[in-house]
């Protein structure tokens, strides 16, 4: 297995599905970011390159605590980068206002996190038509919706239960299923099969791979299983910073 | 008197303060997921904004009705009491009353009112603020 880092191939890679040059709709240029301890400063990014195009999927494979949350949080632009620009869909977002930041998020950007982050007083139905009626949908557009996305994803039983009253597999598929609900075009999962037995986490994982093949939208999961990692279409890992395209 | 209903209104608008800035600490989580979802700052802000301030409106419009009651029927009230005690309450000979005076001053009644609705108001920025403020990885991140 060869390493190539991606600082070069950046910006416009051809789209092997359709032929085009298709400008990605993520790239991350040359970020930083690093935290202080005390007197310790950790470098977790140093000049970090990313891109993925629409209906890629890439597995981020590192060990802990290489900086694989932190870099799906830039991503989701949900933390600054200390340098570098990340643009979603060639519009650069450091510089943008929170309220910008936070609509991109809520439109363009899903997230999945390795514990399921339901809303616990809310039940399973609810859970998904929340950031709909964030969107600004209405209620009843939301709840079909909803509806649809859950009984796609094998929860038509289960749409008034409360994420307590769910199995792990279940909970994460919920938490897909938000994740998704506003037809993103970018997705990003933070281990979401880590906390489950291999057999739920494939469930899961298939569940994952049907939507994103039915919408096209380019996934990027953090992950330590190699199984899911080598059924995505790119792997790249975390090394001194710096993203690894692994091959 | 609107000096000491003052003083009694902020004792119980620092009471909204603290418990508003006890249910952030407790909703952590789940601002951070609103966050994480696409809320904005100014949303999550209103959100705690209108928990804290219905508590103001609840508290003043049933205290307002509570006073109301007792000033318009205040010897009434006496009376039973005097009676339930099988004592003689505000006797007219020790106090030279006849009944007991309760003055319904219709100013200085609405004065209070938006006094207290004001205070409660002002008593949800604070906490709703810091709700506003909070960094949803942090948020997120030991859960």
């Amino acid at each position: 297995m060869s390493d190539v880092t991606i600082n070069d191939q950046a910006a416009s890679q051809p789209d092997v599905e359709s032929g085009a040059e298709a400008p990605p709709i993520l790239f991350l240029h040359g970020i930083d970011r690093h935290y202080s301890q005390g007197d310790v400063v950790l470098d977790i990014l140093k000049g970090a390159e990313f891109a993925i195009w629409p209906g890629q999927s890439v597995a981020l494979v590192a060990p802990s605590g290489a900086g694989k949350s932190t870099l799906l949080h830039v991503a989701g632009l949900l933390e600054h980068p200390d340098a570098g620009e990340v643009y979603i869909d060639q519009v650069p977002t450091s510089r943008l206002p929170d309220a910008e930041r936070t609509r991109i998020r809520r439109v363009e950007i899903g997230f999945v996190y390795q514990f399921h982050h339901l809303l616990m007083e809310f039940s399973a139905l609810e859970n998904v038509v929340m950031p709909q009626m964030v969107r600004g949908l209405s209620r009843p557009e939301a709840v079909r919706r909803a509806s649809d996305l859950l009984g796609y994803l094998g929860l038509k039983e289960r749409l008034t239960h409360r994420p307590a009253e769910l199995s792990g597999g279940e909970q994460q598929r919920v938490a897909i299923a938000r994740a998704v609900a506003n037809a993103p075009r970018i997705l990003l999962a933070d281990e979401p099969t880590g906390n489950l037995d291999p057999r739920t986490s494939d469930h899961v994982f298939s569940a994952l791979t049907q939507l994103v093949q039915a919408s096209g939208l380019a996934v990027v999961v953090a992950t330590h299983n190699m199984d899911i990692a080598g059924r995505m279409d790119r792997r790249v890992t975390l090394r001194d910073g710096l993203v690894i395209e692994l091959e | 008197m609107f000096l000491i209903l003052t003083i009694i209104v902020i004792v119980a608008a620092f009471n909204i303060t603290s418990g508003l800035i006890m249910l952030v600490k407790d909703k952590g989580r789940d601002i951070g997921i609103l966050r994480t979802m696409g809320v904005t700052q100014g949303a999550i802000m209103r959100v705690f904004m209108m928990t804290g301030a219905s508590v103001g409106v609840v508290g003043t419009l049933v205290g307002f009705l509570l006073a109301l009651l007792v000033c318009l029927n205040i010897e009434s009230i006496r009376r039973f009491i005097s009676w339930l005690t099988n004592t003689e309450l505000f006797s007219p000979e020790l106090y030279f009353l006849s009944k007991l005076p309760a003055d319904l001053d219709v100013g200085e009644t609405t004065a209070v009112v938006i006094m207290a609705l004001a205070l409660s108001l002002l008593a949800t920025l604070y906490p709703a603020w810091r709700a506003a403020r909070l960094d949803p990885v942090e948020a997120l991140r030991y859960e």
